[in-house]
């Protein structure tokens, strides 16, 4: 099975429909981007070898719970640094996904 | 995640109420209460899904979950008044707090140290659940209505019980409501909704129809303010994968799909 095809169906387990799933690779990148990060740390990154899809989504839910909780501010990490366009990237994935 | 959502039915077989803070508590009561009262939405049971976490008595700067919650003195006033025969005012029990030495620091820590403080003694420091028992008091539109209280012990080392335990612990108590085709109602705001569903489908059986409502995100606020709406906005779509992790887990296994489909 190919890299696309675990991605899509990680995807699909996450609870996303099929027209959410590029808004989620978007949020992913934004991600990347606040909190300064290199794009090899994007768990969805072509460089990453995902073997299936539980270990990709395992590696979603690693990434989320260390860059996106809120509670997850810690010193070895880059605070999040918004500019208006990231901003508004994450105010399209949040209108996109209900 | 931002938009208002409504209710898609006019009847279902329970309502389930959550929330940990008093703000967001009575905001979604009230919200509640208008759709039985204007919008013409039956409800056979209100299940009242609450967490024995000790309501937090003092404000601790920088963490907004911990702001004290007005609602605690008035149960703890009503509470001394019954054990003591006289009238003690929530104003009195608040000032009684604020004048003690608070040796811990973390916020659940403080619960437990004042509650434990021999003013309280043989008094039972209220909780999440009683929070929410007490705002539905406070509004006539539930009177008439069956009101089901979950209680959800915390996780067995120490941790307050989260969304999944509480709705785990509710159908486990409740089995009967949960029949298939039964239509369940949440009631949240935004970001939270998607998180609040996908717990719900997670662990409730597949055959029960899950809607869940809530209130919408201002538009027009300030960069400061919308950059916070992202920051609660992402880390709510970590809690709602979080939280799916495990029951995701055992979806992938239950299907039989690794060795097959799901593996190379």
């Amino acid at each position: 099975m190919n890299s696309e095809k675990i991605k899509y169906l990680a995807y699909k387990e996450l609870g996303f429909s099929p027209c959410e799933h590029k808004y989620f690779d978007e949020l992913l990148e934004q991600i990347v981007k606040v909190r300064g990060l290199s794009d090899e740390d994007n768990p969805i990154h072509k460089s990453k070898n995902y073997e299936n899809v539980e270990a990709l989504i395992g590696n979603i839910n690693n990434f989320l719970q260390k860059y996106a909780l809120r509670a997850g501010e810690r010193i070895d990490i880059k605070p999040p640094e918004m500019t208006e366009e990231n901003i508004l990237a994450f105010e399209k994935f949040s209108t996109i996904c209900k | 995640m931002r938009k208002e959502k409504k209710t898609q039915y006019k009847n279902y077989n329970a309502v389930l109420c959550m929330g940990a803070a008093e703000n967001a508590v009575r905001s979604r009561m009230k919200r509640l209460g208008d759709v039985i009262t204007n919008e013409g939405v039956s409800i056979e049971n209100i299940m009242v899904l609450g967490a024995e976490r000790k309501l937090w008595p003092l404000k601790k700067d920088g963490d907004s979950r911990s702001f004290p919650e007005p609602i605690l003195y008035d149960i703890l006033a009503r509470r001394l008044t019954q054990r003591d025969g006289k009238t003690v005012l929530p104003e009195e029990v608040k000032e009684y707090i604020l004048n003690l030495e608070i040796k811990e620091n973390a916020v659940e820590k403080i619960a437990e140290e004042v509650a434990a403080d021999k003013y309280f003694s043989s008094i039972k420091w209220p909780t999440e659940t009683d929070l929410i028992c007490e705002v539905i008091k406070q509004n006539p539109v539930f009177d008439a209505q069956k009101i089901i209280v979950v209680n959800t012990p915390d996780f067995p080392d120490g941790k307050r019980a989260d969304s999944a335990r509480t709705i785990k612990y509710a159908y486990k108590e409740n089995s009967d409501i949960f029949v298939a085709g039964a239509k369940i109602l949440q009631i949240s705001s935004q970001p939270f909704t998607r998180n609040q569903k996908r717990v719900a489908e997670l662990n409730l059986p597949s055959n029960v129809e899950i809607d869940v409502i809530g209130e919408g995100i201002d538009e027009g606020k300030s960069f400061e303010a919308r950059k916070k709406d992202v920051m609660i906005g992402m880390d709510s779509m970590a809690r709602t994968i979080y939280a799916s992790y495990g029951k995701i887990k055992e979806n992938i296994l239950s299907k039989n799909m690794i060795g097959n489909e799901y593996r190379r």
